[in-house]
């Protein structure tokens, strides 16, 4: 009926379905129930503990850190590797391990109480998520903590989600793609084994098929440290 | 029901900060002046630029602009606003006004001001009496020390947060400066972005 309209008369506000059908895709959700989290910020220094996100910089993170006076670092690993080349390198451990570390250079000598990993182990494979674990944990005060989402599923998105911290013990996560990867599937030993030095202080697996993991220290949990992770040998098909 | 297209959500340069005779601040109206309340509303109108900002001197507090084929090398300090959509490598050092680093602006620089709003790229630390915004278009990487950062979704930012409530006049240029009059423009151009922000992240 746009023939009937005067000219110059205000344009009719589109309809609830046309801005559904301009808006891009809304991101899948997922509601985690994450009790590592709560205990995670239950031990966090207040005021001043310092934390380090290896996520992007999301809006409700930031906030979630300024309510309890926490000190916020963003590091956003997924576009670092991408700046240096490094987020779909096939380079072997030895050289990889020397850009990454190049790439990792925090600022200064900034120790962290708290840093979240969320899903980077799963989506990097255990021989390029070993250097980064090892020169983060580098920075982790004597008491710090280390979260992780390590899916347990054979399948896990190929993109990195995003992880919004929306209550004491709930992690939302937004899938950023449809499309999946063959997940590594590490088992609670191996998560040990990848993160030198630590061992799980807490590990909650929920419905959704990811494992909240909270590492601190093993010698601050009265338990030996696990071998670090070797890169693994690949089999020979022929027996013997 | 009617809502106007140019409606702001979020800080715009014809926004910034004005000072009243009183000393007190106050939002600058970017409704037009000419609209009268029983006019119905027109989603095509056009709204008129805002009044130049006054200060409490009376005199109009201008702002400067950086074009877009200027490059500055140095130091910016000044009793003004700026609007950056250059290049700036130095320092800036402005801490009673506003720093727009427009969608084209390209910063080395450290930032120290009032309120900061960025759109386009910032390589350095910035420190703001009021608040820091980053724009969903903005790229820091620096740390960020205000009572109030906003980082929208879609910001890519990589560096420190400290948002410690205000505090005396620390002694090095990279703490906040000195607790200031609370300042409503501050207020609604953080309700507006805050507004935006959250409404992204549900």
């Amino acid at each position: 009926m746009s023939w009937l309209r005067r000219p110059g008369a205000a344009l009719p506000a589109p309809s609830a379905k046309e801005e559904m059908l301009a808006a891009p895709p809304a991101p899948r959700v997922v509601e985690h129930v994450a009790p590592g989290l709560g205990q995670a910020i239950r031990q966090l220094p207040k005021p001043g503990g310092s934390v380090l996100d290896l996520g992007p910089a999301l809006a409700t993170n930031i906030a979630y850190f300024n309510r309890i006076g926490a000190r916020l670092r963003v590091f956003d690993l997924e576009e670092t590797l991408r700046e240096a080349g490094l987020w779909a390198s096939p380079l072997k451990i030895g050289p990889w391990s020397e850009r990454v570390n190049a790439a990792l250079a925090l600022s200064g000598q900034e120790s962290f109480d708290l840093v979240f990993a969320w899903d980077f182990p799963n989506l990097l494979g255990r021989e390029r998520w070993l250097p980064i674990a090892q020169a983060v944990i580098s920075r982790l005060t004597p008491h710090g903590m280390f979260h992780l989402m390590v899916r347990s599923g054979k399948e896990m998105p190929a993109q990195p989600s995003h992880f919004r911290l929306t209550a004491a013990e709930t992690i939302r996560e937004e899938l950023q793609g449809s499309e999946s990867l063959t997940a590594p599937r590490f088992s609670h030993a191996e998560v040990e084994r990848l993160h030198p030095g630590l061992a799980a202080a807490r590990s909650f697996l929920d419905k959704h098929g990811v494992q909240e993991f909270l590492l601190e220290r093993a010698e601050r949990l009265d338990l030996p440290p696990r071998a670090v992770a070797q890169p693994r040998k690949p089999r020979s098909f022929y027996p013997g | 029901m009617w809502k106007r297209e140019n409606e702001p959500n979020a800080p715009t340069p014809s926004s910034t900060p004005s000072s009243t005779p009183g000393g007190m601040t106050s939002a600058t109206p970017i409704t037009p002046p000419s609209a009268a309340p029983s006019a119905p509303p027109r989603r095509d109108v056009e709204a008129a630029p805002a009044p130049p900002p006054v200060r409490a001197s009376g005199e109009p507090a201008g702002r400067a602009q950086i074009g877009g084929g200027t490059i500055v090398r140095g130091e910016i300090s000044g009793e003004e606003d700026l609007l950056i959509e250059g290049r700036v490598e130095g320092r800036i050092d402005l801490r009673q006004n506003a720093v727009t680093v427009g969608a084209k602006g390209r910063l080395v620089a450290e930032i120290i001001a009032r309120i900061i709003l960025v759109d386009g790229e910032v390589d350095g630390n910035l420190t703001a009496e009021e608040q820091i915004v980053v724009r969903k278009s903005g790229r820091v990487k620096g740390d960020l020390c205000a009572p109030r950062v906003t980082i929208e979704d879609g910001a890519r930012f990589k560096g420190g947060i400290d948002m410690e409530p205000k505090r005396p006049m620390a002694a090095t240029p990279s703490r906040p400066i000195s607790s200031a009059k609370s300042d409503p423009i501050a207020a609604s151009l953080a309700a507006a972005v805050g507004a935006s922000s959250s409404g992204s992240n549900g």
